[in-house]
């Protein structure tokens, strides 16, 4: 593989909570990003319960385990899902890739780096929570983009991850996307609220990066295994995220 | 009865002990540790009932220790910088942030200075007297020719409080000069380095006096729970939900 980008865009997608659509959104945002020719890696993020490669029906023989266990190159690893998009599959089911020590994280964050200059987009799709993993993912990005949907649970867990970001790792910037919304004024809604919130009490004015509605295409999509963009390129929910990768690319 | 499953060997128990002891600070109870033979790895820990009568304390302490639990003598302090050299306790040191690190349990170094005095008699002197007031597992070292250090394992920072308060009061009947401690605290959630450690205790010790009761530690600003979502952020985006009256 060539080398096209020494400084790659890398972006943290998190949520707090499980279930918000981080996964879905990844792996959609990636198909974007590579159909408007542009390099990108998905790394699978949650270590411990990966389902990146199940979303995207691969049968993947290495994983990122193999990197921090055996100090295998992560270019044995990749896995070229459609011309462009390449996914970095982690283990499932896996406790101690959940609980990696400091040092396995420095390993892992340098064999990460060795790699990250051949895209021009590095997405990382952490797991739900606020583990240590989720946290050293969200530091090592340059960018976090949170995602949360219209329910106190998913707020609530999504503004806990961004105040622990902000106190502890002193990021500011703070990119949200709100899912699974009815409507446009209902995201706009949570967004305020939201942004009212983080201004209040940290300081923080987070960027609207996009909303993407109700569609049942996006179940169905992840029934198929396949990006709802690449099943349904139509689908209310398949245009949300071409807007947010064109946001993105502007 | 509890099962040490995570980790194996003796260190595991006695982070586990530690854990234990962390947890009964919020309790009416006194513990007695039930150290092995000859001062060695704690085999367990007693925990009785405050409002016990001493003599029933005393009784159910012989029963599991063989003495009454308060007059078994008191382990020996481990002088790590005889005749090993500073680098000994920088390593017991870099040993015990790592161990926080894995076991999530806090530590405590306390700097403890005898101010104008440069009688190296009076450490050791000093020292015999901390023997009632330390425990196995417990790390005494020289740092200067007045002062020690104290590496406390597994305290958390008003456990750590608690112990150097005890510390002073007990050095400052034995000392004819002012007893002066920093005290730095380390949580699992930020393990600085060795280096940085040793400064932040460094950096106390300086600032402690008289009117600072001899003892000062800058923690006393901060919370446990910085980042705790408070009510008041919760009702704040709930507002939107129309659950913020809840």
């Amino acid at each position: 593989m060539s080398e096209t980008n020494s400084s790659p865009q890398i972006i943290c997608i998190s949520s707090g909570k499980g279930g918000v659509g981080k996964t879905s959104f990844t792996i959609n945002l990636a198909a974007a990003l590579a159909g408007k020719a542009r390099k990108v890696l998905l790394i699978d993020g949650d270590l411990g319960l990966a389902n990146v490669d199940i979303m995207l029906g691969l049968n993947v023989t290495h994983t990122l385990r193999e990197i921090v266990e055996e100090g295998r190159d992560p270019l044995e690893i990749l896995v070229e899902v459609m011309p462009g998009f390449f996914v970095l599959p982690a283990s499932s089911g896996v406790p101690e890739m959940a609980s990696l020590s400091y040092e396995e994280q420095a390993f892992l964050t340098e064999s990460l780096e060795q790699i990250i200059g051949n895209f021009d987009f590095v997405l990382v799709d952490t797991a739900a929570g606020v583990g240590d993993s989720v946290l050293w993912f969200n530091n090592w990005a340059g960018r976090n983009f949170t995602i949360l949907s219209p329910d106190p649970t998913a707020m609530t867990d999504a503004y806990a991850l961004i105040k622990i970001m902000k106190t502890r790792y002193q990021k500011t910037e703070f990119h949200l996307i709100i899912n699974n919304v009815k409507s446009r004024k209902e995201a706009q809604e949570v967004f305020a609220n939201m942004s009212a919130v983080l201004e209040n009490f940290l300081g923080v004015k987070p960027c609207f990066q996009g909303a993407i509605p109700q569609d049942s295409a996006v179940s169905m999509a992840v029934r198929r295994q396949k990006p709802f963009l690449v099943a349904q390129p139509q689908a209310r929910a398949s245009l949300a995220v071409m807007e947010i990768c064109n946001k993105l690319l502007a | 009865m509890a099962k040490v499953t995570s980790r194996q060997g003796s260190d595991a128990f006695a982070d586990f002990l530690r854990l234990i002891e962390l947890e009964a600070g919020r309790f009416p109870v006194d513990l007695v540790p039930v150290a092995g033979e000859n001062g060695g790895a704690p085999q367990g820990l007693l925990i009785v009932d405050q409002a016990l009568a001493e003599t029933r304390k005393k009784e159910l302490a012989r029963s599991v220790t063989g003495g009454d639990g308060r007059t078994k003598p008191a382990p020996p302090l481990t002088l790590v910088n005889r005749p090993g050299g500073p680098e000994s306790f920088h390593g017991l040191v870099q040993t015990e942030l790592s161990r926080v690190k894995s076991s999530r349990l806090p530590c405590a170094l306390l700097l403890i200075r005898f101010a104008g005095s440069s009688d190296g008699s009076l450490l050791t002197t000093a020292a015999a007297a901390l023997k009632n007031e330390v425990r196995d597992g417990i790390h005494l070292a020289h740092y200067d020719q007045a002062t020690f250090a104290l590496l406390l394992p597994g305290l958390n920072r008003n456990r750590a409080l608690h112990k150097a308060r005890a510390i002073h009061h007990c050095l400052g009947a034995v000392a004819a000069c002012q007893v002066k401690i920093g005290l730095a605290v380390c949580l699992a959630r930020a393990v600085p380095g060795v280096e940085e450690f040793m400064a932040m205790a460094v950096r106390e010790l300086h600032k402690s006096g008289h009117d600072t009761g001899g003892i000062f530690y800058s923690f006393q600003e901060e919370t446990d729970d910085s980042c705790q979502v408070s009510a008041e952020e919760r009702a704040q985006l709930f507002r939107f939900t129309g659950k913020g009256k809840k």
